[in-house]
């Protein structure tokens, strides 16, 4: 049992965030990349069944492994791969160090049988993620500290959730729930704040653009994925999820389209792909699933490759607005080339990783004749042209060139690690087959027909030609767009502020009356006790004498009475 | 050997005593801090050396002197106070290496020897009271810590350290002073001091005088209560606390409340609770109200408070009222939940104390405010007192949450799930003050006062560590922490009428 | 090095222009023109109807934008609004 702890991939994960710790040059390069592809290697080690152990009398199964495991598994350390090899001139340890045993939370959880063990997981990556947003600099500690407060809530609401399941069904074992019981609702709760539901969606696009040019790539990966694995597991089919995911999908190409900040941009895409994905999870059916599984697969390494080409763009530039960007495509072909391939794919077109899965969800939504989800589904899939499917492509790289901007393609690694993800989009688009073969459940879906690939096309085409139309409604300007986070950012701030000042006069009214009550009360009962030295001087011990004599005088009475 | 294992219960606090009294002779202060550390480092053998014995053989009964009980003291030691003993000594242990530098920079050099002097006087009276079977003896050695607490409290560099120990002079002696009422009266019912002998005829003397019985309940119960600073009684421990110096606040918060809680379990359980019902004591009446205001109006103290080192003074009543709340209990799962709280506050508490003194030591200050960005420059000992923050409020994985654990389902065995949801609901007040130290300590710029600081010397750093590990290792394994306090737990709760 | 660069980005400007426009028109007619060979499965009766999608991809893109421009017009605010 042991052993199989030690050769989890999780295990390898952490170790490799502590062997940073205390190598340098080449071999915490060496160690940054070797790392991860062990975690890689050891998801296909990690044996099938589960192994259970045992923590205050519950019985835990800190690993179980099956198809689903192993598809989130492997793509995780895939993706943890790219994120150090991408990362592999970031000079921050702390940040690679945490980045590590993120993507180590990340893989306990895929790999977590009950809820104890994902808890402790989860909140791991909580903490872990938070230190990378934290390390994007002075200007990230606003946004860090948010974040870990968005994160904390959700965790409090997933425990009390959990306790209250195990409480109630004695078991501890993820198993699929139908949300009927206020614990299954606290978890499901505690799940959306992670997956970037409303009403708290705004932690997404607040905190990931604070992290520095590497740091969003493991971001963007892990957190919002893992909880629509859990969903995946735990809430298959509960309906509430198809609106949840739909809202999601919309507010994120809404508020894309209005974004000037690219990074900023792609988080909005974040949480409208992940929408697409909670919607799956509420169709529930066996193809949905595979759809949400398949998609979840191919927008980690899609949704990856777009960070890094904006990440490129931020550590090359400087810039990451998209005012003062464009015509890139001259000075960084290989990231506008790279960039390109990662709007296809977020866009699904055919031949991409997006297309081969993002299809499966909406044929899910068709074949159960669910009319509203499969045109928002539709709907959503065409908005892709407004944020990275089209519009950051078009601005950054394409254009009119501001006043020339001095750039260059970025170091060999980072060009490396973009060309590898813009390859495996092609793979798994170009081979469907060999993505296929994970899904937890059998696959009789064909995305190559000439009907679905002409609708697909079709709909982009005719998207961009709206777009391209009413281009100039959406050119990209300075600003913020307001957002749920207003509420506990500004008119949270000015309530607290207000309900300070009332409070602090209530309270020292109140505590000053309740002290010259207890004086007078003190003085009348200790006649003996003179006004010799000051109020406050004598106001503490005097008090405390009182009281003293209170509780005695209040124990003897009930015990009296009793 | 044997002859030397039959004395362990005696040595145990003479070894301490006596190493008091030979640290007066000493004048050089690291000479002393030797000498008091080696003294210490003896303690925490010798109370494994009990438990052990306790575990295997049980209870130890070792005449004071070889005069038989209830005429001669009784030194009784039952799995109960060889807890309490190897958490008193070994807490001290792992914290002298940290207090020589700690104690060189916040005392006068002709004044160190005398601080450790003090200490090794107190830890005597705490060791004595945890390991004494005689209701008059516990009174000596309450008085023997309190004094010398006075003491160490008023050694302070900060003057309002004077004014603090006087106040706590004064409240301490009261509570001294009810506590030797109470004894009175039980003496006058049963004619005895010794706590087994006194259990054993406070039956049939309840049946003869129930309500001096009741009051002398009433009045060890108050006295005791201001020693371990149950809300309202608490008034004294932050400014205590906080101007202390810095090792003494550790030593004390680590220590000397929870002997006295150990104190209130021994009458409590071991005296009254078992010659006559628990229920008609009333002592959970009486303590869960007290114990539920201290969780959320000391934690609502805390929340407000910008002095960290009076910030965790609140905490510290607020924590007790966990313990408390855990004795009103009165089950199974409730007394393992308050025993196990005994020793994780102890270790909790102990590292965060620690760790402010690490910080007061390189930055010289302990305002909040002036702390801006301390978790950057300190990075190990920031990181050890979030850690130890985690474990007090409870995160899964750590210590505190064993004890809340332990507590809710206490409460949820007893039919009380209200309180259940407010053990839930006050700990998250814990995380507002405690996410606030690690807001302004991580997310803020560098201030003035700490821009140079760093890391403290290994002597210092090293125990703040091993509290700080040690408060998430019992989270992970409980064998030593719950796996003995459920014993002792089932042993009290056997013990009951 | 800056003279090749510049030659990299020329088929890009040669698009850049009117002929970009046509060819995209061209593309655009023929995809639709497509649906009279391909047979569409029909789940809700609409979607199986003459160049549904092309339609359907406008509508939806242009809806979308114009709900973005009315979210816009409403929640628009400067950078600086959350810096106290």
């Amino acid at each position: 049992m042991t052993t199989s702890f030690l050769l989890s991939p999780a295990a390898a994960l952490l170790a490799g965030a502590l062997a940073l710790l205390f190598t340098r040059g080449i071999a915490r390069k060496a160690a940054l990349l070797a790392f991860p592809l062990l975690a890689l290697v050891l998801v296909w080690q990690v044996p099938s069944g589960s192994i259970s152990a045992n923590y205050l009398g519950y019985a835990l199964i800190p690993i179980r492994a099956d198809a689903l495991a192993l598809l989130f598994g492997a793509v995780f350390a895939l993706a943890a791969f790219l994120g150090t090899l991408f990362a592999l001139d970031r000079s921050s340890t702390l940040e690679l160090s945490s980045a590590l045993v993120y993507a180590a939370g990340a893989l306990g959880v895929v790999f977590a049988g009950d809820w104890i063990t994902l808890f402790a997981w989860w909140e791991i990556m909580a903490i872990a993620s938070t230190l990378i947003v934290a390390c994007g600099g002075e200007k990230a500690y606003g946004p860090a500290f948010r974040y870990a407060l968005v994160h904390f809530l959700g965790g409090v609401l997933l425990m009390a959730g959990i306790a209250g399941e195990i409480a109630m069904s004695g078991s501890t074992t993820i198993t699929s729930l139908k949300p009927d019981t206020w614990a299954r609702w606290l978890i499901l709760a505690g799940l959306l704040v992670n997956a970037g539901a409303p009403p708290l969606w705004a932690w997404i696009s607040d905190a990931y653009p604070a992290s520095s040019w590497s740091g969003m790539v493991f971001l963007s990966v892990f957190t919002t994925k893992t909880a629509v694995y859990v969903l995946m597991r735990a809430f298959p089919g509960v309906e509430c999820l198809v609106w949840v995911g739909l809202a999601m999908g919309v507010y994120g190409i809404v508020y894309a389209a209005l974004e000037n900040d690219i990074r900023r941009l792609l988080a909005f895409a974040i949480v409208s792909q992940v929408g697409i994905k909670v919607a799956g999870v509420g169709i529930g059916t066996p193809l949905a699933l595979n759809g949400v599984a398949a998609h979840s697969a191919a927008a980690v390494i899609y949704t990856a490759l777009l960070v890094m080409v904006a990440g490129s763009v931020l550590r090359q530039t400087g810039k990451t607005r998209m005012s003062e960007l464009g015509g890139l495509a001259d000075s960084m072909p290989l990231t506008a080339f790279t960039g390109m391939i990662g709007a296809l794919s977020i866009a699904a077109f055919p031949l991409t990783s997006g297309f081969v899965s993002k299809s499966m969800i909406i044929e899910a939504a068709a074949r159960e004749h669910l009319a509203g989800p499969w045109i928002a589904l539709m709907v959503i899939s065409a908005g892709a042209v407004l944020h990275a499917g089209l519009r950051l492509p078009w601005l950054v790289f394409f254009g009119s060139p501001r006043p020339r901007i001095a750039a260059a393609d970025p170091p060999q690694s980072m060009r490396i690690a973009m060309a590898l993800a813009a390859v495996l989009c092609f793979v798994a688009g170009i081979v469907p087959d060999g993505l296929y073969v994970m899904l937890p459940h059998a696959v009789t879906y064909v995305p190559y027909t000439a009907s679905h690939v002409l609708v697909q096309v079709q709909l982009l085409a005719f998207a961009a030609l709206a777009f391209y139309l009413m281009r100039d409604w959406l050119k990209p300007q300075a600003g913020i767009t307001l957002d749920f986070d207003w509420l506990y950012r500004r008119l949270g701030a000015r309530l607290a502020r207000g309900f300070d000042d009332l409070t602090a006069g209530a309270w020292t009214r109140l505590v000053s009356g309740i002290n010259g009550k207890a004086a007078r009360l003190h003085d009348l009962l200790l006649t003996h006790h003179g006004p010799a030295g000051t109020f406050g001087r004598a106001w503490p011990t005097g008090t405390m004498a009182f009281w003293t004599t209170f509780l005695l005088g209040a124990f003897l009475l009930i015990a009296a009475m009793g | 050997m044997s002859a030397l294992t039959a004395q362990l219960a005696g040595l145990q606090v003479v070894v301490p005593l006596l190493g008091a009294i030979l640290s007066a002779f000493i004048r050089r202060g690291t000479l002393a801090w030797a000498w008091a550390a080696l003294v210490t480092a003896t303690t925490p053998v010798i109370a494994f050396a009990l438990l052990f014995q306790v575990w295997t053989r049980g209870t130890i009964s070792y005449h004071l002197g070889g005069w038989p009980p209830p005429i001669g003291i009784e030194y009784r030691i039952d799995l109960l106070n060889a807890f309490v003993l190897v958490l008193v000594s070994l807490v001290s242990t792992i914290m002298m290496p940290y207090a020589r530098r700690s104690v060189a920079y916040e005392i006068d050099g002709d004044k160190q020897a005398w601080f450790y002097t003090m200490y090794l006087l107190c830890l005597t009276g705490l060791l004595g009271i945890t390991i004494t079977g005689d209701a008059f003896n516990a009174f000596v050695f309450l008085e023997i810590s309190s004094l010398s607490s006075y003491v160490l409290i008023a050694m302070g560099r900060d003057r309002r350290a004077l004014v603090a120990s006087y106040q706590y002079l004064i409240v301490g002696t009261i509570g001294a002073t009810f506590y030797v009422i109470g004894v009175g009266l039980l003496y006058l019912v049963t004619g005895s001091l010794n706590f087994a002998d006194i259990a054993a005829r406070l039956g049939e003397a309840a049946g003869a005088y129930p309500r001096p019985v009741l009051a002398g309940l009433a009045f060890l119960f108050v006295g005791i209560s201001l020693k371990l600073a149950l809300f309202p009684l608490h008034v004294w421990l932050p400014n205590a606390y906080a101007y202390a110096p810095s090792f003494a606040t550790a030593f004390l918060a680590a220590t000397a409340t929870k002997v006295a809680i150990y104190l209130l379990l021994r009458i409590a359980f071991s005296v009254y609770g078992v010659a006559l019902d628990f229920g008609s004591l009333h002592l959970s009446t009486v303590l869960y109200p007290l114990s539920i205001a201290a969780m959320f109006i000391a934690s609502l103290l805390a929340v407000y408070e910008r002095n960290l080192k009076r910030m965790l003074a609140y905490s510290s009543v607020a924590q007790i009222g966990y313990i408390t709340l855990g004795i009103a209990i009165a089950n199974q799962a409730g007394l393992t939940g308050a025993v196990v709280h005994l020793f994780n506050h102890a270790l909790i508490k102990g590292g965060l104390f620690l760790a402010l003194g690490a910080i007061v030591y390189r930055t010289g200050t302990i305002k909040l405010d002036d702390l801006g960005g301390v978790g950057r420059t300190m990075p190990l000992t920031f990181a050890a007192f979030v850690i130890a923050g985690l474990s007090l409020m409870g995160v899964p994985g750590t210590a505190g949450f064993i004890s809340k654990y332990y507590l809710v389902v206490g409460a949820l065995d007893a039919g009380k799930w209200p309180v259940a949801f407010l053990i839930v609901a006050s700990s998250l007040i814990a995380l507002v003050y405690i996410g606030r130290a690690i807001e302004v300590a991580y997310f803020r710029p560098v201030a003035e006062a700490v821009a140079h600081a760093k890391d403290p010397p290994l002597m210092m750093l090293v125990p703040i560590l091993i509290l700080a590990l040690a408060s998430v290792y019992f989270g992970i394994d409980t064998e030593l922490s719950a796996g003995v306090a459920s014993r002792v737990a089932e042993a009290l709760i056997g013990g009951l009428k | 090095m800056r003279d090749t660069r510049k030659t990299s980005a020329v088929p890009l400007k040669i698009l850049a222009g009117k002929d970009l426009r046509k060819i995209g028109l061209a593309v655009l007619v023929v995809l639709v023109l497509l649906d009279l060979v391909v047979t569409h499965y029909r789940h809700f009766g609409v979607d199986g109807t003459f160049g549904f999608a092309a339609w359907f991809g406008a509508l939806a893109c242009f809806c979308l934008i114009l709900l973005a421009l009315a979210v816009g017009s409403l929640l628009r605010a400067p950078e600086g609004t959350y810096d106290d």
